[in-house]
């Protein structure tokens, strides 16, 4: 009988299918570049997880600051090439190594009404560092001592040392200034009733369903049109967490712009007018980390066998479908201090086998390592598997869900994990807390006071070539003990939306800044 | 009948009691921490230990326990660990599309399954009886979440009829609201359509054999009055059990239909708590089930009287 269903359904579903794919059906021309900017229209974006809270200074949801993107401005705005650009502040400068003076933007106001100036910066800052808050952005700017206000539009930023990283830092969360009124009025409730400076005001959120927002038509900024932005006359936000329904969504036209699709759709999109893929290096990198202080890692050798033994090539390419850039290190090809010369194992398994005999241990070395229990997660751990197989290795897959193994790896309970970061504008937030001895994310147990030293100075130095190349030794060091255990690939960043979006500005941080995007009129 | 009705809404007590025992500690013993799962590669120690203090997970199980039912006695239910809204605000924001969604799919099923149950027994090994099976065997085979995505597939992604995802409550607009539902709604009720289609089929072909029929017969009764008004009410009864057990498959379905089709509904909500380890929301949808549960299986109780006068409750 069961054969039989599945002879009788196969073939009604063929049926189905064929009479329904308009296969072959005409393209829409391509959009003509449009000479002028229309305003109107809302735009539906599709997110990939759902929303936890519209207070900046408490999330820790990377899909939160998708939303803010439209509700709040930072202080400084980050670029294409990650380089600062003023938003918030109109200029800054370090009058000394400790000392960093804001002139702030004048005739801001908040969607409530209240002036932007000076002693509303001060009341953010005071709230992020007040340990009361336990807020999650304290530790971000943790390099501040104390925040003064000069003028009502002068703010001055005394730092502990110096710290060419908390710029960039202000760019994102930490830098986000809500309205002090908003802050006294709702207290904890500012998590469902957020009030910024940004291009679109909030109207409301069902959890799980959607978050919509209008226009705020007292913005400060202006178009190329000579208005105020922003174009659009509302965005709203949609979590669809499955990505082949978003993708779909996105195709049949219910949503406008989505973020991040499965790997499998990458090749089908690639060159695609309806819709439009666009791909930038992330500030994102993967590993497959391990813990220095537990056998068999806990011998240089051993670690240094499993960089040899991993084909990262082909992990890229045959596993993730092209959607990652092959890579050895905690600086992605998107940031100013990337440097290709970090990559410097090549696949040699009897190298590996080598080290590994060297090292006093017997073939096929065992370990566990936990892979996070997504299809995509298992497909990566598989590969990886076979790879180290060859190399002398025999891995076993502890499948576990993501906060599990978080939970374990947190605890410096684990031998192997495959994670990763995902990444900040500033290459000092991608490698200082992993890989100093001191760091806060230094789950590894790795310790190398080179490696301390370089940090450290890259850490106080504000010129950017120097910092580039203390990055790049610092790199190199790191990869020569394994110390991470093996940095696999940079992903990239991908964002697919309708041809009737213009103007999107892809930067490499994968937020959507909706401030300056607008719909083709026809369409709206 | 209220001594009946009274008797029964008191035995339900202690099932709750039960059902929240069982809940407050399985999901206690699924690994993951709801701190961890909601601070992310980005927690720090002590932002964890602060979080799970806020959520008193530092207390002793019992402890937890203990809190928690003297707040939902008191009509409390906590609030969401992830979006810091009240549980019970969120299943009431959420209830109007599963209700609309269970109920349209069971009317779905009903008005298609009771006439082909009627068709294949009256006309027992006919090709109508054969397609009807077939297509029931189809109906219950096919799980609900292949069936939404070759229906998403068929009907948006190459027909462009019905939109994939999206929700418009009822109050706002009718007609959108019943587009978004279309595709939902049949996939949640193709199981319980094919379960009651053959059961009414089975049960009818019983009672044809009775002897009161055969009676009916005799007094030259046409066959139409004799299906529909003799016969049809006494093969009834089983369904009606059946449909009562089936609101809480229906209830089940929900979770995955809502989830795929991204309806902001009380599944849904479910589904997404338990990736996040939101106990206080997994503890009170579970409740609130169980609740709905128990009332329609009593509803269904009560309702036999009305089909079988030969049933007392004392």
């Amino acid at each position: 009988v069961k054969i039989r269903l599945f002879i009788v359904l196969t073939i009604a579903a063929l049926i189905v299918l064929g009479c329904a794919a308009p296969s072959g059906a005409p393209q829409p021309p391509a959009q003509a570049p449009a000479a002028a900017v229309t305003r109107g229209g809302t735009l539906r974006v599709g997110l990939n997880s759902d929303l936890t809270t519209m207070d900046p200074h408490m999330s820790t949801a990377a899909v939160d600051r998708q939303v803010y993107q439209s509700i709040y401005n930072p202080l400084v705005r980050l670029d294409k090439d990650l380089t600062l650009k003023p938003e918030l502040a109109e200029k800054w400068d370090f009058t000394d190594p400790t000392t960093l003076v804001f002139t702030l933007r004048k005739g801001v106001k908040f969607h409530d009404g209240t002036d932007f100036n000076a002693a509303a910066v001060k009341f953010n800052f005071d709230r992020m560092m007040n340990p009361d808050n336990k807020s999650p952005r304290a530790s971000e700017i943790s390099s501040v001592k104390e925040v003064t206000v000069v003028d009502d539009s002068t703010i001055k930023l005394t730092l502990k040392a110096p710290n060419a990283s908390l710029l960039a830092v202000l760019s994102d969360r930490a830098g986000m200034i809500i309205s002090p009124a908003a802050i006294t009025k709702f207290g904890k409730d500012l998590a469902r009733n957020p009030v910024g400076t940004g291009p679109f005001k909030f109207v409301e959120w069902v959890t799980g369903d959607h978050l919509s927002t209008v226009k705020f038509d007292q913005y400060w900024e202006k178009g190329t049109d000579n208005q105020s932005l922003p174009y659009l006359d509302g965005v709203t936000y949609k979590p669809v967490t499955d990505a082949s329904q978003r993708l779909t969504s996105v195709k049949t036209g219910t949503l406008d712009l989505i973020d991040q699709i499965a790997s499998k759709d990458y090749a089908g999109l690639k060159g695609s007018k309806d819709p439009i893929m666009s791909e930038v290096a992330a500030l994102e990198w993967q590993g497959l980390e391990v813990n220095n202080a537990k056998p068999p890692f806990d011998k240089v050798g051993a670690r240094q066998a499993l960089n040899y033994a991993l084909d990262r090539d082909s992990i890229a390419k045959d596993v993730l479908f092209g959607t990652v850039t092959p890579g050895q290190g905690p600086i992605s090809p998107s940031s100013w201090a990337f440097d290709a010369s970090i990559n410097t194992y090549k696949r040699d398994v009897t190298k590996s086998k080598d080290l590994l005999t060297k090292a006093g241990l017997t073939a096929p070395v065992k370990f566990d390592c936990m892979i996070v229990n997504s299809p995509d997660g298992l497909l990566l751990g598989q590969a990886i598997k076979e790879q180290l197989t060859a190399g002398g290795f025999d891995m076993n897959i502890v499948q576990l869900d993501f906060p599990t193994a978080l939970a374990k790896y947190n605890a410096k309970d684990y031998t192997c994990f495959q994670i990763g970061w995902s990444g900040r504008p500033d290459p000092d937030a991608n490698f200082y807390q992993f890989m100093h001895s001191t760091g806060s994310q230094n789950t590894y147990n790795y310790a190398n006071p080179k490696v301390d030293e370089l940090l450290d100075k890259a850490r106080a130095t504000y010129d950017q070539a120097q910092r580039k190349d203390l990055y790049t030794q610092a790199t190199k060091l790191v990869n020569d003990d394994g110390g991470i255990g093996a940095w696999l690939y940079w992903p990239t960043n991908i964002k697919v939306w309708s041809p009737k979006v213009n103007n999107f500005l892809h930067v490499p941080d994968g937020m959507m800044r909706t401030k300056l995007l607008w719909l083709t009129k026809a369409a709206q | 009948m209220t001594r009946y009705i009274s008797k029964r809404l008191i035995a339900m007590i202690p099932v709750l009691f039960l059902v929240s025992v069982i809940v407050f500690t399985l999901i206690r013993l699924i690994p993951g921490d709801p701190a961890i799962a909601m601070l992310g590669e980005e927690a720090t120690p002590q932002m964890i230990a602060s979080l799970r203090a806020e959520f008193g997970l530092d207390q002793p199980i019992p402890v937890q326990y203990a809190i928690w039912l003297g707040r939902v006695l008191r009509g409390d239910l906590g609030n969401s660990t992830r979006a810091h809204q009240p549980v019970t605000q969120a299943i009431t924001e959420r209830l109007p599309a599963t209700i609309e969604l269970t109920l349209l799919s069971l009317l779905i099923s009903l008005t298609i399954a009771i006439p082909i149950g009627i068709i294949s027994a009256t006309q027992r090994n006919s090709k109508m009886d054969l397609l009807s099976t077939t297509l029931a065997l189809m109906g219950v085979s096919m799980p609900n979440f292949f069936l939404a995505l070759l229906l998403s597939f068929v009907f948006s992604l190459n027909l462009r009829l019905l939109p994939n995802i999206g929700y418009v409550p009822i109050t706002q607009n009718l007609r959108e609201n019943l587009i978004d539902m279309i595709m939902p709604a049949i996939t949640l009720s193709a199981a319980t359509l094919a379960i009651v289609a053959r059961l009414t089929r089975s049960s009818l072909l019983e009672v044809l054999n009775l002897e009161y029929i055969r009676t009916a017969r005799a007094k030259g009764l046409a066959e139409r009055a004799i299906i529909i008004r003799h016969a049809l009410k006494n093969a009834m009864i089983p369904v009606v059990t059946i449909v009562g057990l089936q609101v809480g498959a229906l209830l089940g379905g929900a979770v995955i239909t809502e989830s795929i089709f991204v309806l902001p509904g009380v599944g849904k909500l479910a589904v997404d708590a338990i990736f996040s380890r939101d106990f206080p929301i997994i503890q009170g949808v579970v409740l609130f089930f169980s609740v709905v549960f128990l009332g329609v299986n009593l509803i269904v109780d009560v309702l036999y009287a009305f089909l079988d006068p030969r049933i007392h409750f004392g």
